[in-house]
């Protein structure tokens, strides 16, 4: 009789327990837009972190004004790896969003290019600040990938250094399995307070013109102007599930998924010197 | 086992456990002894000038220490060892608006370059800054023979710029101002103009214009400037203890570089120059050059004003 009244108070509690957490899990039916990260290392930096995490909420707030109907989603000032890390669900945060942004320090570790070790190289990986990092088989981005098939990642801009680096870009491009483009850095990236905020005006209104995901990217963070002339020492890289998507502006979000194969789109802008402009090169690649 | 045996055995515990807290104790104090100590080469008085990068953040991997190497070419340029440092303050965006006769349709209140204000006259639209960098957008209908550098000339004059010490380039289809003071030119284009997607657009920084002297300031050698430049290389320019920087929460950069990726860099050519800084001031810059170890072109520029010694100030 006990042991019958301990089982009942179980699953009464059990229950219980289900449907707090199903009360806290936000409804699937519930659009999902944008999701934006600052990595600790960088916004619990009391001489610039609050202005960073300012402007990354005025990037939400820019999103949120064409898209009063849909909510930013995840924004967080310290996030875990597992918000962008494929496991045995799905990023559960990075990958529910269509436009999805972190920024922050990378980080780096030395490896062997060859099984003998003459060469070594850095190998870069998305970092968390104290919380982590990622590499780029633990970040796969779109409907094609994970088991809940919720939205899925449309676009992403990962505002850390070197992470599409000439050796690491290929496999980084594996993580598009249905998104449409996963855009970074080559190099070290300056960035100056307040680009954030221009990214989202340019992507969302740009006096009447938005720019297309792409070019707000490349005409934020390359560029000589006196306000911000490291920009000029910048070089992105921006990788698109196809030529077709390189365009894209916010306003083409369309339900209907990409379809994701081993051919990537690749474009690359940095400042060239000798014309005094932004400059840019295309290719493709296997991955 | 006997009463003996157990009283020993728990002697043997508690001495066990006491060796265990002594090790601890000793890889702690040993961990610190050996590994090196704070050390704050680069620690700034910042009330008297506020850094060339003020807002500026290299973002580059967490963990990085790699000791780079920059070695200066031939002999060291003849340059002053003393210069001004200009001033600039207040809205200079609403004071163009004002001249070019926009009206403010649209404000986001923040703090510097928080503060978002879109001017208009109806086809003239002008977006700012902090009050200090603007872009222009024109819808109106561009004309058969347009003449860029003379329509962004013409407006750069209806905004009151002084145009008398500007060197022009063009740049792919565009146009760049690059203003001088004296000899130095102010680092970057302080405006720029295209046309893009059939409409004119410019991006003008107004500080590069407008400013005023605000003191005479003793500059910093170029070996120091080196010293400076080589730890901020080291550490790819996220500023940490391991090169000599403050690891107060204070540190600001006093550089940036457009490669990190060398063990060693040739400098061939220093020059002198202004940075805007976004802390109110137009402060001299070292424009270092020159060639990696892979032969691939390098450029730094450094911060050259010596914060140890109070300026002579030249304002009223």
């Amino acid at each position: 009789m006990r042991r019958a009244v301990d089982l009942f108070e179980g699953v009464i509690l059990a229950l219980l327990v289900g449907a707090l957490v199903l009360a806290v899990i936000p409804s699937p039916a519930l659009a999902e837009y944008s999701s934006t990260y600052c990595s600790n290392t960088l916004c619990d930096d009391t001489l610039t972190g609050e202005e960073v995490w300012n402007d990354l909420e005025m990037f939400n707030a820019r999103i949120d004004v064409v898209a009063d109907n849909w909510r930013t989603y995840y924004t967080t000032r310290n996030p875990w790896p597992s918000e962008w890390k494929e496991w045995s669900g799905d990023a559960w945060a990075a990958d529910r969003t269509e436009l999805s942004l972190i920024i922050g320090h990378s980080t780096y570790e030395w490896v062997c290019e060859d099984p003998e070790c003459q060469v070594i190289r850095k190998k870069y990986y998305i970092g968390f600040g104290t919380h982590g990092r990622l590499w780029a088989d633990e970040v796969r981005l779109g409907y094609q990938s994970g088991t809940y098939g919720r939205n899925g990642n449309y676009w992403a801009y990962i505002v850390q250094c070197s992470i599409l680096n000439s050796w690491d870009y290929k496999e980084y491009a594996k993580a598009l399995k249905g998104s449409r483009a996963f855009m970074g850095s080559v190099s070290t990236l300056y960035y100056y307070i307040g680009d954030l905020d221009d990214l989202g005006y340019r992507i969302t209104d740009n006096n009447g013109n938005p720019m297309s995901l792409k070019y707000a990217f490349a005409y934020t963070f390359i560029n000589d102007y006196s306000w911000s002339p490291s920009h000029k020492y910048n070089r992105l890289r921006m990788i698109f599930e196809s030529s077709s998507y390189a365009d894209d502006t916010i306003y083409d979000y369309d339900p209907t998924p990409p379809t994701s194969n081993s051919w990537k789109y690749v474009e690359e802008w940095w400042w060239e010197s000798t014309c005094g402009c932004r400059y840019h090169s295309t290719y493709w690649i296997s991955v | 086992m006997g009463r003996l045996g157990r009283t020993n055995l728990r002697r043997l515990g508690f001495l066990a456990t006491l060796a265990f807290i002594a090790l601890v104790i000793f890889g702690i104090t040993a961990a610190q002894t050996l590994s090196p100590p704070p050390v704050d080469l680069f620690v700034e008085d910042w009330s008297v000038l506020p850094s060339a990068f003020e807002g500026m953040v290299a973002l580059g991997p967490s963990s990085y220490y790699r000791p780079h190497d920059l070695t200066l070419e031939g002999r060291s340029p003849n340059l002053p060892s003393m210069m001004v440092v200009y001033r600039w303050e207040g809205d200079l965006a609403a004071m163009v608006a004002g001249r070019l006769g926009l009206r403010l349709e649209k404000r986001i209140e923040g703090e510097g370059v928080f503060d978002w204000r879109l001017y208009s006259n109806g086809s003239l639209f002008m977006e700012s800054r902090a009050g200090a960098f603007i872009v222009i957008t024109d819808k109106r209908p561009i004309g058969g023979g347009f003449d860029l550098e003379k329509y962004s000339r013409r407006l750069l004059e209806e905004m009151g710029l002084k145009l008398d010490n500007v060197e022009v380039y063009p740049s792919n289809g565009g146009i760049r101002y690059v203003v001088k003071i004296k000899d130095y030119s102010v680092y970057g284009s302080a405006a720029s103009f295209s046309i893009e997607d059939g409409r004119i657009m410019g991006q003008v920084t107004l500080p590069a214009f407008i400013f005023k002297p605000y003191g005479l300031f003793k500059l910093r050698s170029i070996d120091e400037a080196l010293e400076i430049l080589e730890a901020y290389v080291s550490v790819g320019g996220v500023l940490s203890n391991l090169a000599g920087w403050s690891p107060d929460k204070d540190a600001r950069p006093l550089c940036a570089a457009s490669t990190f990726d060398f063990r060693s860099a040739r400098i061939t050519s220093v020059k002198l120059a202004y940075m805007v800084s976004r802390g109110g001031y137009l402060i001299p810059v070292y424009v270092l050059k020159g060639y990696t170890d892979g032969g691939e072109p390098f450029e730094a520029v450094v911060d050259a004003v010596d914060r140890s010694s109070p300026p002579t100030l030249l304002e009223s």
